[in-house]
């Protein structure tokens, strides 16, 4: 957060074409943002092609609730939590956003949870979950499996 | 792989993802797909796992229940609170004598002079050779190492294990030399050197040595000063301790801990826990970086023992428990507590631990 408050506001553009308009201290959350607005390339509006409108309000909402001084610790740890109580597509909508924006908090959060999406699931149910192939051949796969048996137990 | 199109994720964000698993859930991962198994072996994913890794402070404990003659080993930490593990790997009876960035140098029961380093996490181990010096069974005063410690790089995946002790020829008392041996995981080789020492060391002090800065550290029995084993040249040299912590005694206790890659004193007294970081430490600077007041938990003190910590919090055991205390909000939280009546208590087997990807293999 910048020492001396600057109002300038900060515009956005959505792959969907909403626009938001933010002020610069909540921009600036998303070092993405940041280092156009220290770069000078952040007078005019601001197109972002891989964010679409749903998703670049909540990071956007986000970002609002941790400039905003008025936020209790505890109240601010119940926002983050209720904040990733999303289903799996926003959730990896948010996840992309997150990561192309580099909100560095929100990343982290995200992260963790998807992380905690895999903890103790099968690989067939993480395939399912992340809808990837497995390119595995019975053998290789039956091989990695003997290798690290105490993991599949 | 992006190439594969939307809804898969960019190479670097499934690293991150991975990187937040536990030890089992990532090793399960590698059967997902080729390009999960080639991520989670990469050398840049490894350095990021134990980076990571280094913000979780844990410790293992071995609690041996009264009502059972097996004794088993526990892990508590923040984020997964407690879990059981076993070392049966090793396929030997062994004590844990260090822990270092994820490594642990356990001695076997049966077989005096027998040394393994393992990953708990990862099942792997490595027996070390075995000594050709005498001095492994011919330590005073038990016959064992006074001192075990475990020296491990995270950034070259090197170790080094130190056993020094008092040396006694045979048939005699101990002369005062101090023997070293130091193992190399590179040469997988032993080597040793001898010095003078007037120092003995407790119990506490001997489990609790401090890896930083490529220096081993422990605290005296006399817990006058702190005294360091450089292993790039072998010598043993003296560091002093903060100023005021002042003379130690039944009610002013002090131990030596790690605090994110820098040495630590944690002084107990009465009402009052104080930690010191050794923020600088070639000018030998201590600062006081807290103090806790010990209030909440007044009646546990005379029997409690820090164990591990970070800035952010710190592990401590009792006899019969295991406490964590938030440094941000001051919470005290009990994380684990023995169900019967425990045979030894849980501070006397308790090291400071954390989970990595390091590998000890040759």
């Amino acid at each position: 957060m910048s020492s001396s408050k600057s109002n300038k506001i900060v515009k956005l553009e959505s792959s969907d074409n909403k626009t938001f308009e933010v002020e610069e201290a909540v921009a600036v959350q998303s070092e993405t943002l940041k280092n156009m607005v220290d770069d000078g390339c952040a007078n005019d509006t601001i197109p972002l092609p891989n964010v679409n409108g749903k998703i670049l309000e909540m990071v956007l909402g986000w970002c609002k609730k941790h400039v905003d001084e008025t936020v209790t610790g505890d109240e601010l740890n119940k926002y983050e939590a209720d904040f990733l109580d999303l289903d799996q597509a926003d959730l990896y909508g948010l996840l992309m956003a997150a990561n192309f924006l580099n909100v560095k908090g929100l990343l982290d959060r995200v992260l963790q949870r998807v992380a905690d999406m895999i903890k103790g699931k099968k690989p067939e149910e993480i395939r399912r979950i992340f809808n990837i192939k497995n390119d595995f051949t019975p053998e290789e796969e039956e091989e990695i499996r003997l290798e690290n048996a105490w993991a599949f137990d | 792989m992006s190439s594969r199109g939307d809804g898969f994720f960019p190479d670097e964000v499934v690293l991150q993802i991975l990187s937040r698993l536990p030890m089992k859930s990532l090793f399960r991962s590698k059967t997902v797909c080729k390009l999960w198994y080639r991520l989670s072996s990469d050398k840049y994913f490894v350095q990021l796992y134990n980076e990571l890794s280094v913000k979780n402070p844990m410790v293992l404990v071995e609690v041996s229940e009264a009502s059972e003659s097996k004794s088993s080993l526990i892990c508590v930490d923040n984020l997964r609170g407690v879990s059981e593990f076993s070392l049966d790997f090793l396929k030997d009876r062994v004590k844990v004598r260090a822990s270092c960035n994820g490594l642990l140098c356990c001695s076997s029961i049966p077989d005096k002079g027998v040394y393994y380093i393992c990953n708990p996490m990862t099942r792997e181990f490595r027996l070390l050779p075995r000594s050709r010096e005498r001095p492994v069974t011919r330590f005073y005063p038990d016959g064992e190492a006074i001192l075990v410690g475990l020296a491990c790089d995270l950034s070259s995946q090197k170790f080094k294990v130190v056993l020094a002790g008092y040396h006694r020829s045979f048939g005699q008392r101990s002369d005062g030399t101090f023997i070293c041996l130091v193992f190399d995981s590179e040469s997988n080789k032993w080597r040793k050197f001898v010095s003078f020492q007037d120092d003995h060391f407790t119990h506490m002090n001997r489990n609790q040595v401090v890896f930083v800065n490529g220096s081993l550290h422990w605290l005296t029995g006399s817990c006058s000063c702190i005294l360091v084993l450089d292993l790039d040249c072998d010598i043993w040299r003296k560091m002093p301790l903060p100023e005021q912590v002042g003379s130690v005694s039944a009610g002013n206790r002090i131990y030596l801990l790690e605090s994110d890659g820098c040495l630590s004193v944690l002084q107990i007294s009465d009402a009052w826990m104080n930690i010191w970081v050794l923020k600088d430490y070639e000018r030998e600077e201590w600062h006081l970086v807290d103090r806790v007041s010990l209030r909440c938990i007044r009646g546990l003190v005379p029997g409690i023992f820090p164990i591990s910590q970070t800035g952010e919090c710190v592990f401590l055991a009792t006899h019969k428990q295991v406490l964590v205390y938030q440094r941000n909000n001051r919470v005290w939280k009990e994380m684990y507590s023995v169900k019967n009546g425990s045979t030894l208590p849980l501070w006397f087997s308790a090291h400071a631990f954390r989970s990595t990807l390091f590998t000890c293999h040759y």
